[in-house]
């Protein structure tokens, strides 16, 4: 058997649906780096890292999908998306949970036509320019013992504005028939009248009835 | 903006010239860094796919490259949100840079 065959086998041991992405791809890298590899020595190193790949990401693939499987069944790949942008808006040294205004900016940065239809073409630039002065007001917890366990215990979590505007968002969706999108969680932030965040789109956008998702525009639920 | 891992980070900047197949991300990441961060298919696509989920990157479309073989290869590039989250995580590893020699642990150039 060739070391590509071989390979291919060992392939068979990530999830089904990775699979059917990335395993022709995969392997075509491996064929690549097995044509670059001239000599027996190089072989030999070759294989010693591709088993340490693999034992490495086959169960984090097998992982990342059971994570995932309910919350893709829940969230669209917008609002998905705006999660994740969310986590990238929070400061790597700040401590603390990711906020409203920060799942904000996510959710408009995750949806440039609705950002646009919203805020206008550098309409996204004021908002952030103003999330950051009021972050920057905010004051940090007094006590050293509750910082350090604010950074250690909740950092990268959403806090609980977050949460309520996500379950908002999920009750709109289940309304409308739909998965959760960008908009659903606009619609959840803006619920949370008297925040920051709430008060900032209100001010920014030019009109929020654009915001009400109607069912044959967002993802159906699968 | 939150640190990005250093597979994220490499992957971003191998595309921050030009779009390049999974295997030209490869070739490119061991040369820049001299053949000490060697990626194997399994952490790439892995990392890849992360990427395409945040909107980090995106798919350019499948075409052969000439410099390898006839073979088709799936292309991909920066999206304007990756060249963001680079650009902050550059900024934030030059600024620990700036702390680093200002506390002697690094000589100026």
């Amino acid at each position: 058997m060739t070391s590509e065959g071989i390979y291919r086998i060992l392939l068979k041991a990530y999830p089904t649906r990775y699979r059917r992405h990335y395993e022709e791809a995969m392997a075509q890298c491996f064929r690549d780096q097995l044509r670059a590899a001239d000599t027996m020595n190089e072989r030999i190193r070759l294989w010693f890292r591709t088993i340490a790949d693999f034992a490495l990401s086959a169960p984090a693939r097998h992982f990342d999908l059971a994570l995932n499987i309910s919350y893709a069944n829940a969230y669209s790949e917008g609002a998905r998306r705006a999660i994740y942008l969310a986590q990238l808006e929070k400061g790597p040294f700040s401590y603390g949970e990711i906020s409203l205004e920060q799942l904000l900016l996510g959710a408009l940065r995750s949806d440039e036509e609705l950002n646009s239809a919203l805020l206008g073409s550098d309409g996204i630039d004021t908002l952030v320019s103003m999330v950051r002065a009021w972050e920057t007001k905010k004051v940090a917890p007094p006590s050293p013992l509750l910082r350090w366990g604010r950074r250690h215990r909740r950092a990268g979590t959403l806090d609980l504005d977050c949460k309520k505007a996500l379950a908002f968002a999920r009750r709109e969706a289940h309304d409308s028939g739909t998965s959760v999108s960008s908009r659903h969680i606009l619609l959840g932030i803006l619920e949370q009248e008297t925040s920051q965040a709430a008060r900032t789109l209100r001010d920014c956008a030019r009109n929020l009835t654009s915001l009400r998702p109607s069912p044959a525009r967002d993802n159906p639920r699968p | 903006m939150k640190t990005l891992t250093p597979a994220v980070f490499h992957i971003l900047l191998a595309l921050a010239d030009q779009d390049r197949h999974g295997y030209g991300i490869m070739l490119e990441v061991a040369e820049r860094t001299n053949q000490q961060v060697r990626m194997g298919p399994g952490t790439l696509y892995g990392t890849l796919k992360r990427m395409l989920d945040g909107g980090l990157i995106e798919e350019g479309g499948e075409r052969v490259d000439p410099d390898l073989n006839d073979e088709r290869r799936r292309y991909y590039r920066m999206t304007r949100q990756g060249r963001r989250a680079a650009a902050a995580e550059a900024e934030r590893l030059q600024a620990l840079v700036r702390v680093a020699r200002a506390k002697s642990v690094l000589k100026t150039a």
